[in-house]
């Protein structure tokens, strides 16, 4: 392995192992009982809101904007699928169903134009 | 191994391990293809089998899982990675509040155990059994379907790993995200407020994504969020 290689894998297991401590203390955080605190109000009522706007935040993006430039074309492949898969998303509420309408219309969509 | 209250019978608590375990059969349908995706997903990117089987098995978060191989992919900062997870994963506070006060008395390593094997199905699946059930042993049933999602999620993982060599080249893997994404927040927006928050959030995002530095995300939730408040004031 290159030294980068080993950079990058020694990147991977650091940030994986900080993934595996937040999440362990998030899920016990009232098991272990070691803390009596309890949730904040502020973060009580707002903490359903945290859902739906990084789900939101990440899945928009990517359908409109690509390496670099905004694609907004009428026959632009991705946005269509975007769009398709956003519909399969609200009716369907199903990861499968999305990934098929999704990659299903990319590949018309990529095929016609 | 776990110290339990002595005058249960292993055959109950087997039973009962069992019944949970059956009980999320019907679940796994859509877990382990989650999982396959994952592995699938990962090694397209870079990351090794091993990798993404280590990431499996120490995180056990799906969602999270999925957000931070494509951060990793686009080099983003430890700290958007994880204050992604941290975010993505907070609703695991609620399920921790929950089911605590159905396993007060046993012991730490069991309870860090079960704390580790929480999920959302896992959670959603057990919660109405240990509010019904008031026999010292109705934990066990908790513990068959979170065990059964475990075992599913890593034989995912490791099938997912194995078969990303058969996806053809140029096929668009980075849309997988947005799209799991997408089925997930429509089930999670439940009233008004957070469809306008999804909706302000997802509108922002768009707006900012050339700033660089992932910095739609931190602004797309900043906007959702104050917008999902100032609706509810």
């Amino acid at each position: 392995m290159s030294e980068l290689e080993v950079m990058s894998r020694i990147r991977f297991w650091t940030i994986v192992i900080g993934m595996a401590i937040v999440t362990f203390l998030l899920r016990s955080s009232f098991i272990a009982a070691f803390s009596y605190f309890e949730i904040p109000d502020w973060l009580e009522t707002n903490m359903k809101l945290i859902p739906p706007t990084v789900l939101a935040a990440f899945s928009f993006p990517p359908l409109v904007y690509r390496d670099g430039v905004y694609a907004l074309s009428a026959t632009e492949p991705f946005l269509l699928a975007g769009m398709a898969a956003t519909l399969a998303a609200w009716r369907t509420e199903n990861i499968i169903a999305t990934l098929v309408v999704g990659f299903g219309t990319f590949w018309v969509a990529s095929s016609l134009f | 191994m776990f110290k339990l209250a002595a005058s249960v019978p292993d055959n109950e608590r087997r039973s009962s391990f069992f019944e949970g375990f059956i009980a999320v059969l019907p679940a796994q349908a859509g877990l382990v293809p989650f999982a396959v995706i994952i592995g699938i997903t990962a090694v397209e990117l870079g990351i090794t089998p091993a990798e993404i089987l280590g990431m499996s098995i120490l995180v056990f978060a799906g969602a999270s899982q999925l957000a931070a191989i494509f951060l990793m992919a686009d080099g983003a900062s430890i700290v958007v990675i994880l204050a992604t997870v941290l975010a993505l994963n907070v609703r695991f506070v609620i399920y921790s509040a929950s089911i605590a006060p159905f396993i007060l008395s046993l012991s730490r390593l069991h309870k860090a155990v079960y704390a580790y094997l929480l999920t959302d199905p896992g959670y959603a699946i057990s919660i109405p059994r240990l509010q019904s059930d008031s026999a010292p042993h109705s934990h066990w049933y908790y513990f068959g379907v979170t065990f059964g999602i475990w075992v599913g999620w890593i034989l995912g993982t490791l099938i997912g790993a194995g078969i990303s060599g058969d996806i053809p080249d140029g096929f668009p893997i980075e849309l997988v995200l947005p799209f799991i994404f997408l089925a997930l927040l429509f089930s999670v927006i439940e009233d008004r407020t957070t469809a306008i928050s999804a909706a302000t959030a997802g509108v922002v995002a768009m707006l900012t994504a050339s700033l660089g530095y992932n910095l739609e995300l931190v602004l797309g939730v900043a906007a959702g969020v104050s917008a999902g408040v100032y609706v509810d004031r």
